[in-house]
């Protein structure tokens, strides 16, 4: 773990991300609790998995840390400084929803580009090399000037995947960015998030509702309860790395936490009221 | 293939005509044969004057269309963005917007009299519309993860418009555009009737009342031939801004 040193990053002491008493309700009717307070923290070069149960409010804890949805209590702080309501430079998302987060009428290129727009001081031929360059890494070299729809849905993702990545942002929020491609595509693609957050000691959060993948992926794994949601509990995932998908998954410590974790997440479903 | 499915449409029309013809539906003195209407079109085609009629009612359409898109395209864009506006406009545009163009030629001839002025504000009035509500609609319908994304980039209100919404907005803004193109050539010729002193409408006028019954057909045809170089033109207009959209939807057939 200590190889995985942040580029340019403060020592890791101070946490990069730090959250603090969440809390974030849907006014009804019915009102809806989903938020009822959420702390943890990320540490740079650190990757952290969120996993829960379904509808437990993952997708509202990102935006709320990416400062895109007002919480009503609490607080998050990016880098020392309390994010409100603006993405902080130095973050970045990749979403679940590819197809539609991804502009149609930009190319491939053209899209990893849009990632960079806080470059002002950059030339467009700069950042055009820089994109060409991400692009190749995430294996799409060849296809810039490819339309996005024109690729299968695990390239557009790995589109998505370049231009969080093109921000140059000290923070990559995931969510569930692997959720609707297909078994195969999704193993490649957690190794190449896995290569990419290594290689450049990117920090990472993780939303997921994949239980195996939270702990393939993570350093640190943050159980979410079911709604209203608290963090249930932080497990610390021992597992060398680089990871692998069939060695790994076969690793006693690996079965424990999944085992641990998903019992869990069991148990909060079959105990699920109602909502409120 | 689109060509021979056309000439066979085009064999079919010119059949029932003829037929209609030799049944002597209408006097013939009021209904001329297909062939003596393809003369009399080939007559005004080779006409300078009859020409030149047409390319002025033409290039008014086309002057009227230029400041249509771009003032519907803004109007709608502000309906969208401040809900106000929106609110003030809906009862003027829900009333003005089923006026046909003929209904408001002599209001507009009293307001601001004849000549281009005429025929621009009667083409803006009519043909804005279509412009204006489905660029109100698209801007409203931009989907919240593109927005979110523009944001988490760090994209300033108004360069989300500009990068985001508005690029997002054209493919719908262009069945407003494509509604406009006919319009505006519908006022053109309109205003020619009513209140115009040259024009192809004027000289479909003019030969209507001179009983030469084989020109009004021609110039009948060549009305329908000006609507089609007007929707090539947006076709040509359309590939050029959202060739993407024309692609995308080319490859998903």
């Amino acid at each position: 773990m200590a190889a995985r040193t942040g580029a340019g990053l403060a020592p890791s002491s101070a946490p990069l991300l730090r959250v603090e008493g969440l809390r974030k309700a849907f006014a009804g009717p019915p009102r809806v609790e989903v938020l009822a307070d959420v702390s943890f923290s990320v540490r740079g070069g650190e990757f952290v998995s969120v996993v829960g149960p379904s509808g437990c409010g993952k997708t509202t804890l990102l935006l709320a840390l990416a400062g895109l949805l007002p919480a009503d209590g609490g607080a998050v702080d990016f880098a020392g400084a309390r994010v409100r309501h603006l993405t902080p430079e130095g973050m970045a998302i990749v979403f679940q929803d590819y197809s539609r987060s991804l502009l149609p009428w930009k190319t491939n290129l053209g899209n990893v580009l849009f990632g960079m727009h806080r470059f002002k001081g950059q030339s467009t031929a700069e950042k055009t090399e820089q994109a060409m360059a991400l692009l190749e890494s995430v294996g799409l070299a060849g296809f810039e000037r490819h339309y996005p729809w024109q690729l299968s849905g695990g390239m557009q993702q790995r589109v998505a995947i370049a231009r969080g990545l093109a921000s140059r942002s000290r923070l990559l929020l995931l969510d569930e960015p692997l959720a609707s491609v297909d078994a195969q595509t999704r193993a490649d693609l957690q190794d190449l998030l896995l290569g990419i957050a290594s290689r450049y000691g990117q920090t990472c959060v993780l939303v997921t509702h994949d239980v195996e993948e939270a702990t393939y992926m993570g350093d640190r794994i943050v159980v979410l309860s079911k709604r209203p949601t608290r963090v249930a509990r932080e497990i610390t995932v021992e597992l060398p790395r680089p990871r692998d998908q069939i060695e790994t998954r076969e690793q006693p410590r690996f079965l424990e936490i999944r085992h641990e974790v998903l019992s869990y997440i069991r148990r909060e479903r079959s105990g699920a009221g109602s909502a409120s | 293939m689109i060509w021979m499915r056309r000439g066979l449409a085009l064999a079919l029309v010119v059949g029932v005509w003829q037929v209609a013809v030799w049944l002597e539906v209408a006097p013939e003195r009021y209904l001329p044969t297909p062939l003596q209407a393809l003369q009399a079109l080939l007559r005004i085609v080779s006409s300078r004057d009859d020409m030149a009629a047409n390319g002025l009612t033409l290039a008014r359409a086309l002057a009227g269309f230029a400041l249509t898109v771009p003032l519907g395209i803004a109007l709608g864009a502000l309906g969208a963005l401040v809900p106000a506006f929106q609110r003030m406009m809906r009862p003027w545009s829900e009333l003005l917007r089923p006026l046909p163009p003929a209904a408001i030629i002599p209001i507009s001839v009293f307001a601001i009299g004849f000549g281009i002025k005429l025929y621009l504000f009667v083409i803006v009035f009519a043909a804005v519309w279509p412009v204006y509500f489905n660029t109100m609609a698209a801007f409203a319908g931009t989907s919240d993860i593109l927005l979110r994304t523009g944001r988490a980039f760090g994209y300033s209100k108004p360069e989300l418009i500009w990068s985001v919404v508005l690029p997002q907005a054209l493919p719908q803004i262009f069945i407003g555009i494509r509604i406009a193109a006919t319009v505006s050539l519908i006022g053109s010729v309109v205003t020619d009737l009513f209140a115009g002193q040259d024009g192809v409408g004027y000289l479909l006028f003019e030969r209507a009342f001179a009983l030469r019954v084989a020109d009004v057909f021609a110039l009948t045809v060549l009305c329908g031939l000006n609507g089609m170089i007007f929707n090539e033109m947006v076709s040509i207009l359309r590939r050029l801004t959202i060739g993407w959209h024309v692609r995308m939807m080319a490859e998903a057939a």
